[in-house]
């Protein structure tokens, strides 16, 4: 063949739309070229990674059509109502650009400009705004109830009044005249925005503001602003881009299953059912998305708890949640209705320490999430015919203690994927293999004569993973995909064209394990090396053709995907040493 | 461009015989790209608790089997029979803004008289 060879990962994961970078070398020359790698997911907003920063980050939209055009001379497209104002672009923004606008009030009684949208579950308004020769504004929305909240544009800027909302906040941008104001609502049918005389009427005197970029975005915090037009905009992870993800210190492709989050309030902890006089108070917490603030569980009794139904089950479900402590110590449980959960005890400094745990399978476990946060999972079953429930209670020894809670989740299954948030409803992450087209854009093929070295690092986040590692695509492209690399429930096994076995040997993989796995030909033999060791290998037909079109999954990638993080993969077409494979191998 | 749909069937049985329907291979493993989540009999009337948190009321289930799809290779028609309509708000989605909208227009396109279609106008009111 020639000498052409595929790296993808180590150094060189990036993102490009739809599609991964990876470097092959597909001439003589020695050179490693760019090739992409195509790639296709389906969600972004149920879809996270840890990015570089170690933050939870998310896909969202603005929600808001024409998010800055609310007036447009009266010409098409922009959906804002004006009211009884005059709307006059082209003034100075808080951005240096001269994209704001002055709303200036005809009238004396409350008038407003307005955009209709039908939205349900938690959301975030936000809107920047100064002062004019009004000093209020206020932002106002109508769904299920009405909510509402007065700022004041002057000074560090403040808060003057809130109408039914969880949470309103302003902050000043830098020294400017500028702010930002947000007001979380619950549903909303329409948003208003108001230029006030004062935080507690809209009627009275004439007068202006300035404001520039709306934004409605789901959750409950403003997230920043991006501009739509006739249509939503979209940041964040977006839909068929490839989570590169971060959790693990270094860059690695994340890949997951199909999940399904059934608590339909992740972060709106109020959102859930109260019980035994917990109380709750949104505080300004960085949580492990970034985002400002956290609820906080109080108890009140030793019952005290949040609770959420997710119905009658079939089958074994993983509860998850990020937690951290309050400042006092405090021993928190977090259980199904049946009793199976954990009991962690969290003193003032915020360690947390396993006090007991009554887990399916002892399935348990907690993850270090940075700044005190930590998310705790455990295995239940939920084949009992009631209904079930996740449950946290928040100090079961004294029954005065408080934890913040954040990112609850509930997924069949029996361990946790990255968190899904939902904002009301349930919500599912598609499936990171979801179409066959997720293969290499030019197949790099060995003829049955050539030396070969595949080398994949990575973890795998179940036992018996039963995935195809790499191999020749879909099944229904053309007999390729017979050509592969599959992880049995004990076993690694390579096979060629016409599937023919050319080499297996034993591999207990233990889940959520970093591994470094490398298969080379040399003339006529195969060995396997895993980390760092070489593995009896039991050689078959070795002397196969081999195909390679598809990384993470072979044959069909609904059923034979890799289940965890791909960290790097190559492909050489030359034998490396022993010295050389154990080296690269050892961890 | 997957595309997500709803579907009511009469029992949990006549979905899974619709699912087996799709495209297998000769093992039985599922050869469509197709993503589906069983939502089972959805809630009609919420549970009632009391003050601790005990539930008073259990919450009433729909009489249909629920299941929603995100079609990758186009929408299999042999499913049209036990296709619903939703408004779309507060229901279960698979996370994607694209296959959101274009459910919405769909859906608008169906039912262009529909309250979600037809936002009401503002109406100059005062404050609460």
């Amino acid at each position: 063949m020639s000498n052409a060879s595929l790296e993808l990962g180590g150094d060189n994961w990036a993102a490009k739309d739809t599609k991964l970078l990876a470097s092959t070398v597909s001439d003589d020359s020695g050179r490693f070229y760019p090739r992409e790698f195509t790639f296709a997911r389906g969600s972004n907003l149920s879809a996270t990674r840890v990015n570089e920063d170690g933050l939870i980050e998310k896909g969202y939209e603005n929600l808001l059509l024409n998010s800055n055009l609310f007036d447009n001379g009266g010409v098409a497209p922009t959906i804002w109502q004006k009211g009884q104002n005059i709307v006059t672009g082209g003034q100075a923004g808080y951005d240096g650009t001269n994209d704001a606008w002055l709303i200036d009030k005809q009238n004396t009684s409350g008038t407003y400009i307005a955009q209709g949208i039908s939205k349900t579950g938690v959301h975030t308004i936000s809107l920047y705004a100064k002062a004019g020769s009004l000093k209020h504004m206020v932002i106002w929305a109508s769904g299920g109830d009405v909510e509402e909240a007065s700022f004041l544009l002057e000074g560090d800027g403040s808060i003057t009044r809130t109408f039914n909302t969880p949470s309103a906040s302003i902050q000043r941008v830098g020294a400017s005249d500028w702010y930002r104001c947000e007001i979380v609502v619950l549903d909303t049918s329409q948003i208003r925005i108001y230029p006030a005389s004062s935080g507690s009427s809209v009627s009275g005197t004439l007068g202006n503001i300035y404001i520039q970029d709306a934004m409605l975005n789901q959750g409950l915090a403003a997230l920043p602003y991006i501009e739509s037009g006739a249509s939503t905009a979209k940041a964040g992870i977006l839909e068929n881009e490839p989570r590169i993800d971060y959790s693990s210190g270094t860059a690695s492709l994340l890949l997951e299953p199909q999940r399904t989050n059934l608590i339909t309030q992740s972060e709106y902890i109020a959102g859930l059912s109260i019980a035994s006089s917990a109380t709750l108070s949104l505080e300004s917490e960085a949580n492990p998305s970034g985002g400002g603030f956290a609820y906080k569980v109080t108890a009140t009794e030793v019952s005290s708890r949040v609770q959420r139904s997710i119905g009658t089950q079939g089958s074994n479900f993983v509860f998850s949640g990020f937690f951290k402590g309050s400042g006092a110590a405090t021993r928190i449980r977090f259980r199904n209705n049946q009793g199976e959960g954990v009991f962690y005890n969290i003193d003032a400094n915020g360690a947390f320490t396993l006090y007991s745990e009554n887990a399916v399978n002892d399935n348990y476990g907690i993850e270090d999430y940075g700044n005190g946060w930590h998310r705790i999972f455990f295995e239940t079953t939920t084949s009992n015919s009631s209904v079930n429930y996740a449950q946290v209670y928040c100090d079961v020894l004294d029954g005065d203690g408080s934890v913040l809670a954040w990112g609850l989740q509930a997924e069949q299954g029996s361990y946790p994927t990255s968190y899904i948030p939902t904002y009301g409803t349930s919500q599912t992450r598609a499936d990171d293999f979801g179409n066959n087209n997720n293969i290499l854009a030019k197949p790099v093929a060995f003829g049955a004569n050539d030396d070969f070295t595949f080398y994949y690092e990575g973890s795998f986040d179940k036992d018996g993973n039963n995935g195809m590692v790499f191999g020749g695509g879909a099944a229904g492209s053309g007999a390729d995909y017979k050509n592969y690399l599959w992880l049995t429930a004990s076993g690694m096994l390579l096979k060629g064209t016409s599937e023919t076995s050319m080499a297996s040997t034993t591999f207990n993989q233990v889940k959520n394990t970093n591994y470094k796995l490398l298969v080379k030909r040399d003339g006529s033999r195969i060995d396997f090396f895993i980390n760092g060791t070489k593995i009896p290998t039991t050689q078959a037909s070795t002397n196969t053709a081999f195909t390679l079109r598809s990384v993470g999954w072979s044959y069909s990638n609904t059923v034979y995907q890799i289940s965890g993080n791909i960290k790097q993969f190559k492909a050489l077409p030359t034998a490396l040493t022993d010295n050389e494979c154990i080296e690269l191998t050892t961890i | 461009m997957k595309v997500t749909r709803k579907y009511e069937f009469v029992d949990e049985a006549a979905a899974d015989a619709a699912i087996a329907a799709l495209p297998h291979d000769e093992e039985g493993n599922p050869t469509h790209n197709n993503g589906i989540v069983k939502l089972g009999y959805l809630v009609v009337t919420p549970a009632t608790y009391d003050e601790d948190g005990e539930e008073l009321t259990a919450a009433v289930l729909s009489d249909v089997y629920a299941v929603d799809v995100d079609w990758a290779d186009g929408i299999d028609e042999s499913w049209d029979d036990d296709l619903v309509w939703p408004t779309p708000m507060g229901i279960h989605s698979f996370g994607s803004s694209s296959a959101r909208e274009e459910y919405a227009t769909t859906y608008c396109g169906l039912f262009p008289d529909s309250l979600y279609c037809n936002p009401p106008e503002p109406e100059e009111l005062e404050l609460p």
